[in-house]
């Protein structure tokens, strides 16, 4: 999917909740979106990043969990977040995820493994297919996170 | 698998003086650290040691970070690699302290058993490179167990009892070679498909492929490619790199210093 900084751009600028952060090179520019989520009656901030992957050839989900006062909140805590989100779908088991070093930021972050992406999305659509491939693949994944494309904006 | 370099490369070790920030009534703890291992696992016996000297000394080990020369140390990257980025010079004591104050933002301390869920993920993704990750879904959970027990107690013959079949290229040469490149501008290490072999069929140096994982034409004469505190040359086989000189988690990593 070498037309993901195109991709994006396209994505961000249709979902402006999404914001641009430009790495050195266009495939390191990824998405960034804050959102106020709720764990255990706490409010936390949860951040995700939808990054290029260069080993997978697909877009991967990175995210982290801070505390109102930015510290990093437990693992325990991100588990239950993501059983939450597991609930709302409907499914018993939480998407497989891990603690591993961003690709641009050079920091811990989890990422949603990539090993279930269904490459057909990425593949090049035929010129009556022109919905956005990020939207596309974030429908199917962004709900592992609690994240749901608004009604309209792509669809 | 030559046998001589890899049990080279694990044994090599560093000479490290570890002290605690602001606490300089307490003598420092010298101990030799294995480059292959990490920080997340030798961390619980240096505390240990302290703690066992010192009653009341109170070091949470969920909350204590690691710096050198002022530079915060990751504790999820091969300790080996560190060392190298850090351009320490090699048979020098490392200076390393263990902060209590507030660690940096976005710095994570990590615990062993954190450690090796970020090894296991680091070796399939090493896998999925070298063969579509088929060989280490083959395996069995007990296996995955050994080999992160035998890194955590330093057992070269069990590691390689295992670790021989991500390695193994007797039936099908490696699709892709698992290679992480470190510079010291850089945040993050750098990594893409980089293939055993070129289009003409020959085999892809470890200079060739650092070239077009950086975008770079050439490695100026003025860099250094270090792995294993070793300086790799440019034209060693990509391959030898992959079944001689990985880390245990299958990745090639080399740091390229710009020499002042």
């Amino acid at each position: 999917m070498q037309d993901f900084p195109e991709e994006l751009e396209d994505f961000c600028g249709i979902w402006k909740e999404w914001k641009i952060v430009k790495g050195t090179v266009p495939l390191e520019n990824y998405g960034k979106l804050l959102k106020t989520i709720e764990i255990c009656g706490e409010i936390a901030i949860l951040e995700v990043n939808i990054v290029y992957s260069l080993i997978y050839r697909v877009p991967v989900l990175w995210f982290a969990i801070s505390s109102e006062n930015g510290e990093p909140v437990e693992n325990g805590s991100v588990e239950e977040f993501l059983r939450g989100c597991a609930r709302k779908m409907g499914k018993l088991v939480v998407a497989k995820y891990s603690l591993n070093e961003h690709p641009v930021l050079g920091l811990l972050y989890y990422n949603i493994h990539p090993c279930s992406t269904n490459r057909e999305i990425f593949k090049s659509s035929s010129p009556e297919n022109s919905i956005n491939k990020i939207a596309q693949w974030l429908s199917n994944y962004g709900p592992d996170l609690g994240i749901y494309i608004p009604s309209g904006i792509f669809f | 698998m030559d046998y001589e370099v890899c049990r080279k490369v694990w044994d090599s070790q560093i000479a490290a003086q570890i002290t605690i920030q602001n606490r300089d009534e307490i003598l420092p703890f010298y101990t030799m650290l294995p480059r292959f291992s990490y920080f997340s696992v030798v961390l619980q016996d240096i505390l240990q040691f302290f703690t066992s000297r010192d009653n009341e000394l109170n070091l949470d080990g969920e909350k204590i970070w690691l710096e050198s020369k002022g530079v915060p140390l990751k504790m999820y990257i091969p300790i080996g690699v560190i060392f190298d980025l850090n351009n320490e010079v090699e048979g020098d004591t490392w200076h390393i302290v263990i902060k209590t104050s507030n660690a940096p933002s976005g710095y994570r301390t990590i615990n062993r058993e954190t450690m090796e869920q970020i090894y296991l993920q680091n070796l399939k993704e090493a896998d999925f490179l070298k063969r579509k990750a088929e060989t280490i879904q083959n395996m069995q959970i007990d296996e995955h167990r050994m080999l992160w027990d035998s890194i955590c107690n330093n057992h070269f013959d069990d590691f390689w009892g295992i670790n021989k079949k991500l390695m193994d290229t007797s039936d099908k040469m490696f699709d892709s070679i698992p290679l992480r490149v470190y510079e010291r501008n850089r945040p993050a290490f750098k990594q893409t498909l980089l293939n055993p072999r070129n289009d003409s069929g020959e085999l892809v140096t470890v200079g060739h492929a650092i070239c077009q994982l950086l975008a770079i034409s050439e490695i100026l004469p003025t860099s250094t490619l270090i792995s294993h505190g070793i300086r790799i040359p440019a034209e060693t086989p990509l391959i030898y790199a992959a079944k001689n000189l990985t880390y245990p988690d299958n990745f090639v990593h080399i740091c390229v210093l710009k020499n002042d």
